[in-house]
């Protein structure tokens, strides 16, 4: 399954709280997710909770976008992506 | 895993070598999931530990297993394998109550099973129809994330205990496809059995009829110490303690799926009351008073899978006997099950294809072209005429259902046949068809070919129904290149000769090209033409140009842009496909609803439609196509990875046609590619020929979303290219008038 970077713009931030509430908010983007075959892999979020790098494996580019609607979570960029690790070349 | 003894392996090779493979390429990084599958004591276990036994030197092995528990300890496949972590890893394992730190901790064990230090790694996660949902998450989060590490993780499970909605198939299902070794284990066949036999030193005799080849059954009775507790083998045992003519009774039901009627059995077996009476308070066989089943379809099959082939020959050809002689229609397909169990090929050329008839008449060709192919497998002493039109209806059948190749096969086979038996109509008939066939391959300069020779060959009869058909195969070529003069004109000598002959068939076909061609040419009165050839195809029920009928409405009504009036035919036209099993129709349609609703800025359900026909590589050209520029230039609007390769590959497939509707809408995007790189490119090669083609065809529309982009970028039309209004308007900056238009 491709590898994908999803670049996303939160203008009023992205705040998910270390409380039961976040960890179900999370949870369901990751059943929406599961439905159209995406999984999130990880996100890395920007100092100012503005912006998202988001590592996704998806069938599509489509299915990002399709499952971000319906999450109701922006989608801007997206990139197909592979792993460079720097501990590889020794 | 600690594995001195081993028992020697057979019949195993293919599925050691797959899993030898799948190892090897884990060792140069590149890891994948390998299934394997199969009942109980069928030899998962001893295989796997083979290949751990057989591993390159510095393999890692890292062992699991799940356990039939009445609640299955979480993740217990992890403990079992922990002494292989980190010490840090190994407390962890004790603090994933949480989900934050259950992800943390299969992050941790993916992290230490990558590791570079190491070589391949290979976990086994055993009997995983028993896993619990934890485990289950690992196998997830392992199998989707292994593609680039040095790992190759080995699941086994029964088959047979994992239903449709046991959770193990929802997690198989999704594990990433191109990451999946999948190795089945059948039992043993007669001969491996035999072998077996003979290394036990034991005499084979009744040993593959009493275990139906299961190995842990076989190794436990040459062993002579007890029977395994399996459902198929005390199935096996059960019926095993039965008198033989109970067991008789057992063996006839067993070789008639779902449920025997009693009066079969009775013409059979004619078997006494007692045993009747034996067989059912056995607790294997019920009975409604009129049939006779078993209490489980696995019983049934324990049972039909323990005859040996010769018995089970015997068997079937008693059934079909009296299934013969039965009053009453008895469904052909089943009178084709039989004749394939008793090997009794003059039964099944009868019944084969009488069964793809019924098929066919039921409108499930899949299934006619599979009984087809079942009849045609065995033709050796068929009359040639009898195997020609059989093989006819087979490519008919695999046309409708997108297997091209097989169809093309097929009446190239039969083409053979007319001609060595120096039948020419047929011959023509056969011509025109391959002419159709490999237009619809994409194939066109073939199709041209075919046409022509169908149309001289049957001038010999110029007053066949066949002339007429090649007639109308010559417009609907013209009407497929925009020759729109040539159609109509070919179409009308069709028409007039199938008026003459009465007949409605090629009479909906040449309306229908006429009536495409002028559509296309923005005449209204095609629209007309084309509503009267699908109502002269459904009233006599052809489905095919019923099929074409509807599709050209739908690409008629787009390149017009009648979007409401074409949204409603695709609304119909699907319905009437699905019903129908029309799957080559259905990607067509598909393919041009993707357009339609691209056209209207309904990406989302654009790309739904266009990815669904592109997604299946076996589809037809002229439906691979339309759907891939559509997906091309929706991924190249949004800024989306794989636009690119995606109308590379539809302008490759396009150019094969050299029809200005498959190239036109790949050109524009393209076209629009070039300018959002921006600069000053130079002409795109695929773009100029779409626009000789266009003033070949004197359409304005052709040059209408093409021509916009090329003035975009200052590519060279001519002063006569005239740019369809809508387009050539928004070009000038006049927007509202462009939309009006």
């Amino acid at each position: 399954m491709p590898c994908y970077m999803v670049e996303r713009t939160f203008s009023t931030g992205l705040h998910v709280p270390m409380t039961a509430d976040g960890a179900a908010g999370v949870q369901k983007i990751v059943a929406t997710n599961g439905e159209q075959g995406v999984t999130w892999v990880q996100s890395f979020v920007s100092g100012d909770k503005t912006r998202s790098f988001c590592i996704y494996d998806a069938p599509t580019p489509e299915a990002i976008r399709q499952v971000g609607r319906r999450n109701d979570i922006p989608v801007g960029n997206i990139t197909e992506v592979s792993v460079l690790d720097p501990y590889f070349y020794h | 895993m600690a594995t001195p003894a081993l028992p020697e392996l057979i019949e195993r090779e293919p599925a050691l070598q797959a899993l030898g493979t799948a190892l090897a390429h884990a060792g140069t990084g590149v890891g994948c999931t390998a299934l394997v599958c199969g009942e109980a004591g069928i030899g998962k276990t001893t295989l796997v530990a083979r290949l751990a036994q057989q591993a390159p030197p510095g393999t890692r092995v890292l062992w699991g297993g799940c356990e039939a528990l009445f609640s299955p300890r979480p993740l217990g496949p992890l403990y079992d394998m922990a002494s292989g972590f980190s010490a840090r890893l190994q407390a962890k394992l004790g603090q994933h109550g949480q989900p934050g730190q259950r992800a943390e901790l299969f992050s941790g064990v993916l992290a230490e099973l990558c590791a570079p230090a190491h070589g391949a790694t290979l976990v086994v996660l055993e009997d995983l129809h028993w896993a619990d949902a934890a485990t289950l998450d690992l196998v997830k989060f392992m199998g989707r994330r292994l593609q680039r590490a040095p790992l190759l993780l080995v699941l086994t499970y029964r088959d047979d205990e994992v239903g449709e909605r046991h959770p193990l198939r929802a997690v198989l299902g999704d594990l990433p496809a191109d990451a999946l070794v999948r190795v089945p284990l059948a039992p043993l066949t007669e001969g491996g059995v035999a072998e077996l036999a003979r290394r036990a030193q034991r005499p084979p005799e009744g040993l593959f009829a009493l275990t139906g080849g299961n190995p842990f059954f076989l190794s436990e009775v040459v062993r002579d110490t007890g029977l395994p507790a399996s459902v198929r083998d005390a199935v096996l045992a059960r019926a095993a303690r039965l008198a033989p003519p109970v067991r008789d009774l057992l063996d006839v039901a067993a070789i008639v799926p779902g449920r025997v009627e009693s009066q079969v059995v009775d013409a059979v077996l004619a078997p006494r009351r007692d045993d009747v009476a034996a067989a059912l308070s056995s607790g294997l066989l019920t009975t409604d008073g009129q049939h006779y089943s078993f209490r489980h379809e696995l019983a049934r099959l324990a049972i039909a899978h323990a005859l040996n082939p010769v018995q089970a020959a015997a068997l079937h050809q008693r059934v079909l006997a009296c299934l013969e002689g039965a009053e009453g229609a008895v469904p052909a397909t089943r009178l084709v099950h039989h004749a394939r169990g008793a090997g009794n090929t003059a039964a099944l050329l009868r019944h084969a294809p009488q069964a793809a008839a019924q098929a066919m008449a039921h409108g499930a060709y899949r299934e006619a072209a599979a009984l087809h192919a079942t009849a045609l497998a065995r033709t050796g002493q068929m009359d040639p005429a009898a195997r020609g039109q059989l093989l006819e209806q087979r490519a008919y059948c695999c046309y409708v259902t997108d297997q091209l190749e097989e169809a093309i096969s097929a009446r190239l086979s039969a083409l053979a046949i007319w001609r060595s038996l120096g039948q020419r109509e047929l011959e023509g008939r056969a011509l025109r068809w391959l002419s159709r066939l490999h237009w619809f391959a994409g194939r066109n300069d073939d199709a041209q070919a075919y046409a022509d020779s169908a149309v001289l060959l049957l001038g010999q009869f110029p007053r066949g129904v066949e002339y007429a058909w090649a007639l109308s195969n010559r417009a609907q070529l013209h009407m497929l290149a925009d020759n729109t003069a040539a159609a109509v004109q070919w179409g009308q000598r069709a028409i007039a000769l199938a008026t003459e002959l009465g007949d409605d068939e090629v009479l909906a076909h040449a309306l229908n090209n006429v009536g495409a061609a002028r559509l296309e040419a923005g005449q209204e009165e095609g629209w007309q033409a084309l509503r009267r050839s699908l109502q002269l195809a459904l009233a006599h029920n052809h489905a095919e140009h019923a099929a074409r009928a509807y599709v050209n409405l739908v690409s008629g009504s787009v390149k017009g842009r009648h979007y409401a009036r074409g949204l409603q035919v695709v609304q119909e036209a699907t319905a009437y496909f699905a019903e129908r099993d029309l799957d080559s129709w259905g990607n067509y349609l598909r393919a041009w609803a993707a357009r339609l609703h691209f056209e209207q800025g309904r990406w989302d359900q654009a790309a739904d439609c266009a990815f669904a026909v592109v997604r299946h590589p076996g589809v037809a050209a002229v439906s691979r196509i339309p759907a891939l520029a559509v997906l091309g230039h929706i991924r190249l609007r949004r800024g989306d990875p794989g636009a690119e390769a995606l109308l590379q590959e539809a302008g490759e497939l396009a150019r094969q046609t050299g029809e200005a509707q498959r190239l036109a809408p790949v050109a524009a995007a393209l076209a629009e590619a070039a300018w959002l790189r921006g600069g000053l490119p130079p002409p795109h090669p695929l773009v100029m020929q779409v626009c000789r083609l266009a003033r070949q065809s004197a359409f304005p529309r052709a040059l209408g979303e093409l021509g916009y982009w090329c003035r975009q970028l200052a590519w060279p039309l001519q002063e006569a290219d005239v740019v369809e209004a809508p387009y050539g308007l928004q070009f000038a900056g006049r927007w509202r008038e462009a939309a009006a238009a």
